[in-house]
């Protein structure tokens, strides 16, 4: 008798499922009221970048369209909500503006790159990031310069009772959900397997009606708005956005964290948020705390994903949990 | 003993199995055509004996065992590959495929000979010598792949559809070309044809393929008297 | 005269994104792949030159050294990491390389920490006056390098039976094969030398920046933008955009207010995307036609 019988009986059980689902929900309601402040924030980081993730998959994991430049979409959306903020804008308004100005730079920027293919396009949107950070620099009578811009956009309703940081969280993790949810439907319906037609064979989906560029600046636009959103959420977090955060190497970061964690999965880039998040967390854990360290973990986690669990640790996840119900390996579809 | 020698070879792509179990056979200095319908599997078996895909049986060049070898390594014993579709490498000149097909030689006067060779062979190419081979016509591309693959001094020279979109006259020089050489190098050939009334006309002897499997097998001249080959593969 | 100094000085740095940009086109001719990790391991080799200095090895052979060990490195590359993905999607391979940057990345900090280091020159101090500007023996050296680098590469792929075999698998390695190419092996070849090629680039840059992990970074972007202004075709085509970026940057930022010195790598950036807009194969690349 397999030792997991029991847990694959349970586990069958679709009332259970439920279950598990409002257990989780209650877990992530409790868990900022008990956990510190540091860790609530740690916390709210991985939602951020769960969300980034999340933005950056559907362009790049989904439509197969190589976006290198994804964090100066998410700085956009951080600055756009701090200097609203700073400028005396409420928090939804703020909110809206991190969520307008990167949308509508992504599609300014998306219409004539996503004309071109691979390697162009990737060199386009790397040039993103290396332009936004000396231009941040320089317009610093808006955006702080490379000292940056403090704003806080959240504040603790007093009814509630809660400290910023686990207002902040409950904010955070409500428009994470929200986001996702986007994302589901957004990826499970015609406009999922189109964009996924386009990633494996544009020809064919030219040839069978997908409006293939149309579908790809979507993709793109969609994506850039994902990031405004991580980057309202991560002003919210930090409470503070300087030039560095968008930098180039933060959006090779977010593509590694998006294979590791899943492409072309949403709880692949929940996973990715909590490896970006955690990585360096886990290393000054274990003490190693050596120059260069985290980027040997990052490069080298990303390179065994690539050669052995090309699907990431969702796939790896997800094939458990397959074991687990049928009692047989089986190869995620 | 038999130059090339295919036994109970069996091959496919992936999950679907093209061939089952063929034999075949080219003699020392003679000339097989391997024939067929469309899909039948005859690419697949010339991918096979060139090592371009994995096979199961045997596959034996003058007896030597030629399992597991990679491509190139089986082109150094003698087999010379020109696969459908020429293979043409078309960002370098005529003469530098042709420099490309000799690239083992150490023998400078062995190659020049050679250049000469095929110059005469294929006069069209002496021309055309410093051209670019990728804006050569398709006629000329087929005769710079076969003049490539005897740079290389090869036994057996393995052709895919040699006739493959050119014109009857052009197909006609090519064909006299391979006659000629047989005749005066005897270099033994192996010859993937659509156009069975050719093949049958160069080669000496004949495998019909039909889905992965031999059908037919024997000399030319009694595959081409035969009804049923005449109403297949000539037209009645 | 500040312009022609401006000029010169942008001819120097140009040399060297050219350098590097030259080794990405030999990735490129090889296997059709970006190779973003390029600049990496060219800090990679440049440490171990740096080591072998401090070590008392005098510096022209340290890094003569380091460049050697260079290609058995991008052989080691090509042969383990890079063949498994080569034939996928331009997204999986592009991973793969980035992810590789930033293992280097990491390994050279950890080996080196992140301590900028003085890296010697290999030319001789002192200056040229032409003209009224000074002119470094440094940087005509490095010119002189690359000159030497383009006519060398030239030799090899047109003049030797190595290169030509080079030019034949990168043109058509299933046929190449058939023709008895042992297409593995040229490929290794083609990246060691790519990495050699890297490596030069990183020991002429580092007197100049300091030697630090991220030292490549911004001359990959560059070197990027060089291959494709000039078209991933025509080596010589990215040497003559790669001057071209050097120079006009140089002149963008000293005599454009708005850009100045910190914004200089905007230009650059704008002709990359007017060039991809308006003529995508390059300045001097040639459309490649789909074979059937």
């Amino acid at each position: 008798m397999n030792t997991f019988s029991w847990v694959r009986r349970l586990a069958v059980n679709l009332r259970v499922q439920a279950v598990l689902w409002l257990i989780g929900a209650v877990v992530v309601a409790i868990i900022p009221l008990t956990a510190t402040p540091y860790t609530n924030s740690q916390l709210s980081l991985v939602a951020t970048f769960a969300v980034a993730i999340l933005g950056l998959n559907l362009v790049t994991g989904f439509a197969g369209q190589v976006s290198l430049g994804h964090s100066a979409f998410l700085g956009l959306g951080a600055y756009s909500a701090a200097i609203a903020t700073a400028a005396g804008w409420p928090a939804l308004a703020a909110l809206a503006a991190a969520c307008v100005v990167p949308a509508v730079i992504g599609l300014l920027v998306g219409l004539p790159a996503l004309r071109l293919g691979g390697h162009s396009l990737a060199m386009v949107t790397l040039a993103l990031p290396v332009i936004a950070v000396p231009l941040a620099k320089r317009l610093s009578n808006l955006t702080g310069g490379s000292t940056g811009i403090s704003a806080q956009p959240l504040h603790a309703p007093a009814w509630t009772g809660l400290a910023s940081d686990q207002w902040t969280f409950y904010v955070v993790a409500a428009l994470a959900v929200m986001m996702f949810f986007l994302a589901g439907n957004l990826t499970r319906g015609r406009l999922g397997r189109a964009l996924s037609l386009i990633r494996v064979n544009e020809t064919v989906a030219a040839s069978v009606g997908v409006p293939v560029y149309a579908y790809k600046v979507l993709a793109f636009v969609c994506a850039a708005l994902f990031g405004g959103v991580a980057g309202f959420m991560y002003v919210c977090t930090i409470g503070f956005m300087s030039p560095e955060s968008l930098n180039l190497l933060v959006a090779l970061n977010l593509l590694i964290a998006m294979v590791v964690g899943g492409m072309r999965s949403l709880i692949g880039s929940l996973l990715g948020g909590a490896f970006y998040v955690f990585l360096p967390e886990v290393a000054s854990l274990v003490g190693a705390t050596r120059s260069g360290v985290i980027n040997i973990a990052t490069g080298a986690s990303v390179l065994l994903v690539v050669f052995l669990a090309r699907g990431g640790v969702s796939s790896i996840v997800w094939r458990i949990w397959q074991r687990m119900r049928t009692g047989i390996s089986v190869r995620q579809p | 003993m038999n130059l090339l020698e295919i036994a109970k070879v069996s091959a496919g792509y992936g999950a679907s199995q093209v061939l089952h179990q063929i034999d075949l056979t080219v003699a020392q200095n003679g000339i097989t055509a391997l024939l067929g319908a469309n899909g039948a599997g005859k690419t697949t078996t010339l991918r096979a004996v060139s090592g371009m895909i994995p096979s199961t049986g045997s596959v034996t060049l003058s007896g030597e065992s030629l399992k597991a070898l990679r491509p190139d390594q089986i082109a150094q014993r003698g087999l010379a590959h020109v696969p459908q579709g020429r293979g043409t490498l078309t960002r370098l000149t005529v003469i530098e495929n042709l420099q490309v097909g000799a690239l083992r030689s150490r023998n400078r006067t062995q190659v020049a000979e050679d250049f000469e060779f095929c110059f005469a062979l294929f006069p069209r190419l002496r021309e055309r010598r410093s051209v670019l081979a990728g804006n050569l016509s398709g006629g000329e591309q087929q005769m710079l792949a076969i003049a490539r693959a005897l740079m290389g001094r090869p036994r057996l020279l393995v052709l895919d559809e040699p006739s493959l979109g050119l014109a009857p006259k052009i197909t006609g020089e090519v064909f006299d070309a391979l006659r000629g050489l047989h005749t005066e190098r005897g270099i033994a050939m192996l010859i993937v044809e659509q156009n069975a009334a050719l093949a049958l006309d160069l080669a000496d002897s004949a495998v019909v393929l039909e889905s992965g499997r031999v059908a037919i097998t024997g000399s030319a001249k009694l595959l081409a008297g035969m009804d049923e080959v005449r109403a297949a593969y000539l037209g009645g | 005269m500040l312009a022609l100094q401006q000029i010169l000085g942008g001819v120097t740095t140009g040399a060297i994104y050219a350098t590097l940009a030259l080794a990405l086109v030999l990735i490129n001719r090889a296997t059709g792949v970006v190779n973003f990790a390029q600049g990496q391991l060219a800090v990679l080799s440049t440490y171990l030159a740096w080591a072998l200095v401090q070590a008392g090895v005098p510096a022209l052979l340290a890094v003569a050294i380091a460049i050697a060990l260079a290609v058995p490195l991008g052989a080691l590359n090509e042969r383990f990491i890079i063949r498994r993905v080569a034939k996928e999607p331009p997204l999986v391979v592009t991973v793969v390389t980035i992810g590789l940057l930033i293992l280097l990345n990491g390994v050279t900090g950890f080996i080196w920490s992140h301590e900028i280091k003085p890296f010697p020159s290999l030319f001789p101090p002192g200056a040229l006056h032409v003209a009224g500007s000074a002119i470094s023996l440094e940087s005509l050296g490095i010119v002189g390098v690359l000159a030497v680098l383009v006519i060398a590469l030239h030799l090899l792929f047109f003049g030797t039976r190595l290169g030509l075999a080079m030019r034949a698998v990168a043109d058509n390695p299933e046929s190449s094969a058939l023709s008895g190419l042992n297409v593995n092996l040229l490929l290794m070849t083609g990246w060691g030398l790519a990495a050699a090629v890297g490596a030069l680039a990183g020991c002429l840059v580092a007197p100049k920046v300091y030697l630090d992990p991220n030292m490549m970074n911004q001359i990959l972007v560059y070197s990027l933008i060089a291959v494709v202004v000039g078209g991933l075709e025509s080596p010589l085509g990215v040497v003559v955009a790669a001057g071209m970026i050097g120079v006009v940057e140089n002149l963008a930022g000293t005599y454009i207010g708005f850009i100045g010195n910190d914004l200089q790598i905007a230009v650059p950036l704008l002709l990359m995307c007017a060039v991809l807009t308006w003529r995508p194969q390059g300045l001097f690349g040639r459309i490649e036609s789909t074979r059937v």
